[in-house]
C-alpha cells in the first residue's frame, strides 16, 4: 500500500513538472535560458562573453530572470490617416 | 493582433500622427486620438506635424488620450520644463518598460504662432537628463523618437542604456531592424499603410530582434468598432464632391 502511494505521488510529481515546464503562462516572464520555451520562434545567436565595454547588467544577472522576450507593434508618420490605404 | 502574440506586447506610435488629412484636421486630431484609444495604444511621441495647429491643441489631445503622449524636449519657453510627459513606465507581463519620447528640433519651425510659447531642447541632452531615472525604474528602456533614422543611430551609439529605439520621421519602410551596440532600431513606413512588429529578446549580455512588416491592406479585416468610428466621421465630414 505504501509503495503504491509512493508510485502515485511520483507520477503526480512528474505530471506537475511536465505541465509547469511546457505551458507558457500568459503575462508571465519568459523562462530562463536553458529551459524549454515556446514564446520565441526565431533562432538566436549564442550570447558573447561579457567584455569590458559590454558588462552584464546587474539587475538581469542577479535576478531570477535572465532573459526577457517581448513584442513591440509600432506605427509612425500616419499623418492623420484614419483609413489605411486611402 | 495582440491575441496571436504570446509575449508581452506594447503598441507604440512614433509621431506625426494627429493631423494631415480631412477628418483629422477637421477634428484637430480628436478623431485620431479616439481611434488610438480604441486600438489601445500604450504611448506616442509628438512630431512637427502634430504641432501645425499649435501647442495648445497638442495639449488638449494629450488630455483626451488613454495612453501617454510623450516628449522630453518640447518645453515651455518660460519654465524650461516639458509641456508633455517626458517618459512613462509601463508594466506588461511582469516586465517594466521605461519609454522616453523625443521630438525633432524642427517642431519649433512650424510656421504658426501656435508654437510661440514652446522651445525644443537638444534631443541628446534631454534624453540624458531623464535616462538615469528611467533606467532605475525599468527593466527595458525604449526611446520613442521622431528624429529620423540617422539621428536614431547616433543616439543608440551614444546611449548604451537604451535597449530599443522605435523611430519615425525618415519614413523608412524597413526590411530589417538596425542594431547599434545592444540597441535595436525600427520604424515602419508612413500614412498608416504598414504596421511594424519587432520581436525582441534581451539577455544579460546582448539583444536580438526580428522586424516584420505587416501590410495593412484590404486582406486584413477591419475591426467592427473601429470601422464604425471611421464611417461615422466620414459621414460627418464628407469628402468634397469633385467638380466636373
Amino acid at each position: 500500500m505504501r509503495h503504491r502511494l509512493v508510485r502515485v505521488m511520483l507520477v503526480l510529481g512528474m505530471l506537475s513538472a511536465l505541465l509547469t515546464g511546457c505551458s507558457p503562462t500568459p503575462g508571465k516572464a519568459p523562462a530562463a535560458d536553458g529551459t524549454p520555451t515556446v514564446v520565441y520562434s526565431f533562432p538566436l545567436p549564442p550570447s558573447p562573453a561579457p567584455s569590458a565595454t559590454q558588462a552584464p547588467r546587474p539587475d538581469l544577472a542577479s535576478g531570477s530572470r535572465s532573459a526577457w522576450a517581448f513584442t513591440i507593434l509600432h506605427t509612425n508618420d500616419s499623418r492623420g490617416y484614419l483609413d489605411p490605404c486611402g | 493582433m495582440r491575441d496571436r502574440i504570446s509575449t508581452p506586447v506594447l503598441l507604440l506610435d512614433a509621431g506625426d500622427t494627429l493631423l494631415g488629412q480631412r477628418v483629422a484636421d477637421a477634428t484637430q486630431g480628436g478623431a485620431i486620438i479616439e481611434a488610438m484609444n480604441l486600438m489601445q495604444y500604450d504611448a506616442m511621441v509628438v512630431g512637427q506635424t502634430d504641432f501645425i495647429k499649435g501647442s495648445e491643441v497638442v495639449l488638449e489631445r494629450a488630455s483626451e488620450a488613454d495612453f501617454a503622449v510623450l516628449s522630453c524636449n518640447v518645453v515651455d519657453a518660460t519654465s524650461g520644463e516639458p509641456i508633455l510627459q517626458p517618459y512613462v513606465v509601463l508594466e506588461r507581463g511582469g516586465i517594466r518598460f521605461g519609454i522616453i519620447g523625443v521630438s525633432e528640433p524642427e517642431v519649433k519651425q512650424v510656421p504658426f504662432a501656435g508654437v510661440a510659447g514652446i522651445e525644443v531642447h537638444d534631443p541628446m541632452a534631454s534624453v540624458l537628463r531623464y535616462l538615469p531615472e528611467v533606467e532605475a525604474q525599468s527593466d527595458v528602456v525604449i526611446l520613442l523618437s521622431h528624429l529620423g533614422l540617422p539621428q536614431d543611430r547616433v543616439l543608440a551609439g551614444a546611449l548604451p542604456g537604451v535597449d530599443v529605439i522605435i523611430g519615425g520621421r525618415s519614413r523608412e519602410v524597413m526590411q530589417t531592424h538596425v542594431q547599434v551596440g545592444r540597441a535595436l532600431i525600427a520604424q515602419m513606413g508612413y500614412d498608416g499603410e504598414w504596421l511594424g512588429q519587432l520581436d525582441v529578446r534581451i539577455t544579460a549580455t546582448d539583444s536580438t530582434g526580428l522586424l516584420t512588416r505587416l501590410d495593412m491592406g484590404p486582406e486584413i479585416a477591419d475591426d467592427p468598432e473601429l470601422a464604425s468610428l471611421v464611417e461615422g466621421y466620414n459621414q460627418r465630414f464628407p469628402a468634397p464632391t469633385p467638380t466636373p
